[in-house]
């Protein structure tokens, strides 16, 4: 799991469910006054430890709301992918154009 | 007289001398864009990120929900049905489906035949290679025989939507939606359907279509 120190966001730590296909949950919270547009990427990798190319590994825009939490919830591509690593970083484009 | 024309003919030169300066536009330079790392200004039309995050999203639904995990194992088969754009741009309504059909695909629950479509099949090749069946020009050992092609099990149809708002301070609201169903077609029953919604505010000088 990996925040990057500027999308200002705390995370509890990933629930893991094991089934034909692995999935995972992690909730963020935003304990501040302000809305955080953040991008989450969950990139997949093999017993290997080799990266699996995959859509479900596309960044994914999401807002933690004030005094809120959000939930990332992601499932392995394929029955190989067994590790997963979660980023979360702001997202620089959420601009209010007003 | 003739200064007041001779003053307007300067001003127009000088207009043209400066158009093909002024259609230039700003000097961006050509780069590539990697997708995992794309940083690049939003729209309010629909673009290749849209898409990709709404297969995704569609995908991930669909694996959690259980709907195409086979209750006997092994691989759905899956035909593409009608899948219809609505929005007000044009859409080649496969960006959103080719990602759909590869990442089920590589989830190795769902395999999609292209043997058959509504308007035909969606690749004819595997009709046209029955006609050497009895060729004496061929080896028939590569050459399908009857009986061999797999019939769908699941269908996936859509509707791709778009609402466009001009909101009360002035900005403008695009709405799209994707609308998509998964049919079991042996009992016509729906196994799982999925909306995914994108929304975008903007200025009103945009236009999304």
């Amino acid at each position: 799991m990996v925040l990057t120190p500027d999308a200002n966001v705390l995370a509890d730590a990933p629930i893991v469910v094991e089934g034909a296909l692995l999935s995972v949950s992690v909730r963020l919270v935003n304990p501040s006054n302000r809305d955080r547009p953040v991008i989450e990427t969950t990139d997949w990798k093999d017993a290997a430890g080799q990266p699996i190319r995959t859509l479900l590994s596309a960044p994914q825009r999401l807002t933690v709301p004030r005094y809120g939490d959000a939930e990332i919830l992601a499932v392995a591509p394929t029955p190989n992918a067994v590790q997963f690593r979660i980023r979360v970083e702001p997202d620089y484009s959420a601009i209010d154009p007003s | 007289m003739s200064t007041i024309l001779k003053a307007t003919r300067c001003v127009v030169l000088a207009s043209l001398a400066a158009l093909p300066v002024a259609c230039a536009g700003p000097s961006i330079p050509t780069t590539m864009i990697d997708p995992r790392a794309d940083r690049t200004a939003i729209g309010m039309g629909l673009d290749s990120r849209d898409f990709e995050s709404a297969a995704a999203k569609v995908v991930q639904d669909m694996l959690l929900s259980g709907a195409v995990s086979k209750p006997s194992g092994g691989r759905y088969v899956l035909v593409i049905s009608r899948v219809t754009n609505n929005t007000m741009q044009r859409i080649d309504t496969d960006q959103l489906i080719k990602r759909i059909r590869v990442e089920l695909l590589k989830s190795g629950k769902v395999v999609t035949t292209t043997a058959v479509g509504l308007d035909g099949a969606e690749d004819p090749m595997s009709i046209k290679m029955r006609e050497l069946r009895g060729s004496a020009e061929f080896s028939q050992g590569n050459v399908a025989k009857q009986g061999q092609m797999v019939a769908p099990e699941l269908s996936l149809s859509g509707k791709l939507l778009q609402t466009n708002n001009k909101l009360g301070d002035g900005s403008q609201r695009v709405d799209y939606e994707f609308q998509l169903s998964l049919t079991e077609i042996r009992s016509g029953l729906a196994l799982w359907e999925g909306s995914e919604p994108i929304s975008k505010r903007g200025t009103n000088e945009t236009v999304a279509w």
